[in-house]
Order: structure tokens, then sequence, then C-alpha cells
């Protein structure tokens, strides 16, 4: 593998958090837009950290901040509003092969009405976690350190000796063809 | 035996023969022209509508689950992080313990020899071939290519057939 040992790792400790979302894939389906729509800050924060940074261990207390957001919620709706949602879940489960949400709109109104009521949340109209977002994050974004390969380049062939033998026998990479069947 | 005086010619019935038809004859006229073409182009019109109709709603369909994932994907993304980091960190320990009677090895590089040059502190995700190294040769198959499931992977209805070990087996 191409880890070596100095690449930096998190311990265990840094990669466990207290409880993971169980839920299977019709019970997050549908609660996952009044999660996300609580979520919001949390979650616009880590996406746009771990988009700007490339690195997944950079944002490890976002996505752990995120997740205990995503478990906060779920614990509050379980307390108000387990049967519609089991309702929901089970319709989303049992409706399509392909567990669309289309079949069970009248449970998902029952719901959206529990959690309106209840949590004091509205769910997001149809097509609002598809659009562009604009989010200002408050940690600055990260320096792209950019290597001057050309200035090193230049360096290296300046260093050479003056009569130094250059290759001639090389061919671009675009002009690679060992046959005539190759493009 | 015949004789003449039982003999009967037959004739036209009183009044004659009824007129003999030799026109032409036409079907009876279920429907008029007009509403033949007009019935035609109605069900055409009615056919497009409703397949532009059901297309507009299959993509709303699709695009409704295609929100939800949206929504769902910052949380899965979080915990696949934590998950991933977790394997890799298994991988280069077990790495480390398989190589270390082999003088001069050095983990995460041949002998020394790096894979990346110009990586600096970047994250690069390894292959899948890397990550699936010290695993079994199926595994990759059922975990990575997704082997495990055929395209239907809920009850069968041979299920209660066959005892639990053997029905595993098969699909």
């Amino acid at each position: 593998m191409s880890l070596t040992k100095d690449t930096h790792l998190p311990s265990d400790e840094e990669l466990t958090v207290p409880q993971e979302i169980v839920l299977s894939t019709p019970w997050l389906k549908a609660v996952a837009p009044y999660m996300a729509k609580q979520c919001e800050k949390e979650a616009n924060e880590f996406m746009l950290r771990r988009k700007e940074s490339e690195d997944p261990r950079a944002v490890l207390k976002e996505g752990a901040a995120l997740t205990a957001c995503g478990v906060n919620f779920l614990q509050s709706l379980k307390r108000s509003c387990l049967p519609q949602t089991q309702k929901l879940a089970e319709c989303v489960d049992q409706g399509s092969a392909k567990l669309y949400m289309s079949k069970c709109h009248d449970d998902q109104k029952e719901l959206d009405a529990c959690v309106e009521a209840n949590m004091n949340l509205t769910r997001p109209k149809l097509g609002y976690f598809s659009k562009l977002h604009v989010y200002d994050s408050a940690t600055p974004a990260p320096q792209v350190k950019q290597r001057d390969y050309k200035a090193e380049a230049a360096q290296v062939l300046n260093e050479l000796p003056a009569e130094y033998h250059l290759r001639k026998d090389y061919r671009k990479y675009n002009d690679w063809r060992y046959n005539i069947t190759e493009s | 035996m015949a004789s003449g005086a039982e003999f009967r010619q037959d004739m036209p019935p009183k009044g004659g023969y009824r007129a003999f038809n030799f026109h032409r004859t036409f079907p009876k006229l279920v429907w008029s022209p007009g509403a033949v073409v007009a019935t035609i182009f109605g069900a055409t019109a009615y056919g497009c509508y409703a397949a532009l109709e059901g297309k507009k709603k299959n993509i709303t369909e699709k695009f409704e689950d295609v929100d939800i994932n949206n929504a769902m994907e910052p949380f899965l993304t979080a915990e696949r992080d934590r998950y991933w980091l977790k394997l890799m960190a298994k991988n280069r320990a077990l790495e480390e313990e398989i190589m270390k009677d082999v003088p001069g090895w050095k983990t995460g590089t041949w002998y020394g020899e790096p894979v990346y040059f110009t990586l600096g502190n970047k994250w690069w995700d390894p292959s899948a071939t890397e990550v699936f190294a010290h695993s079994w040769g199926n595994v990759e198959m059922r975990d990575h290519l997704w082997r495990q499931h055929s395209e239907y992977a809920g009850p069968k209805f041979y299920d209660n057939w066959f005892p639990q070990w053997m029905s595993k087996w098969f699909w």
C-alpha cells in the first residue's frame, strides 16, 4: 500500500463516535430531509471543509459533530413522531422496488405535520437539497501550495555541465504508438 | 308412371319476380370519415400528452429520490470517512506485521522507493487492489465489486424448501 509510516493516520479514539447513525435505507430515506434540514449548518461546514481540504483526516471533528447532530435529531424525532415515521418507513420499504418516495406522499404529509407541530421544522420543498447553496464558513479556506515545476526543472537544467549530453531519442507521450492498430 | 294430366309447368310467382339489384352494394357506413379522422387525431394527441406526462412523472419520481440522497450524503460521507481511515490504519499495521522479517522493506514503499513522489502532505486514496491486498481473493469480488447480490436480494419462494446452511450458498 502507498501509505508510509510518515503518513499521519488518526488514532482509533479520533475515529470513533459515541453513536453512529444505524438506520436501514427505508428509515434513512424517510427521515433524511428533516435531519439534513435540522443539521444544515453542520453538514455545510463538513462538506465545504472536506471539499476544500480534499482530505478525510482534516474534517473528522466536523464529521463527528454532524453525526452527533443527526443522532440528537433522531432521538427527539423518536420521542415525538415515532408512529408516523414508522408508517412512512414501512411504506417506503414496501411501496416500490426502488424505494421511491412517490407512493408514500400521504404518509409523508402526516409526518410533515407531526414534525412541524412538535419540532418546529418544516420539510424543505422538493429540490432544496439539489440546489446550490452559498455557505460562508468561519474557517478560512486552506492555502493551496502549488509547486513551480517549471522553475525546478529550469534550475536542474542550469546546474548541468555545459557540454552535458541531452538525449534526443524520446517521443512525446501522445506519439507513443507501438503498432499500427493503436491510435 | 307419369301421364300427361299430372304434368305441371313451374311458373313465376304472381306479380312476377322481384326486381334484381344489379347495382354495386356497399357495406353499411358505421362511422363517417370525418369521425374516423377526428378519432385518429384525437387518440394520437392524447397518446402524445400521456407519454409526455408520464415522462415528467418518472423524472419527478427519480428527482425526488435524488434529492433525498443528496440530503443523506453528508451523513453517509462522515461515517464512510471514519470507517475508511480505520481500514487504512489496519492495512498499514498488517503490512508492518507481515513484512517485519524482510530486510530493507519500508512500509508503503518498494524497498524505500515511494509510490508517489510529489504528494507531500496531500491525501491520496489507495487503489482498491491495495486496499484488498490483505483480504481473501473472493472478498474483493464480494465487497468491492458487489457480487454477493443478485439483482433481487429479497426473500425467495424457495426459501423454505432448503435449510439455512444450504440456501446461503445460492441465490
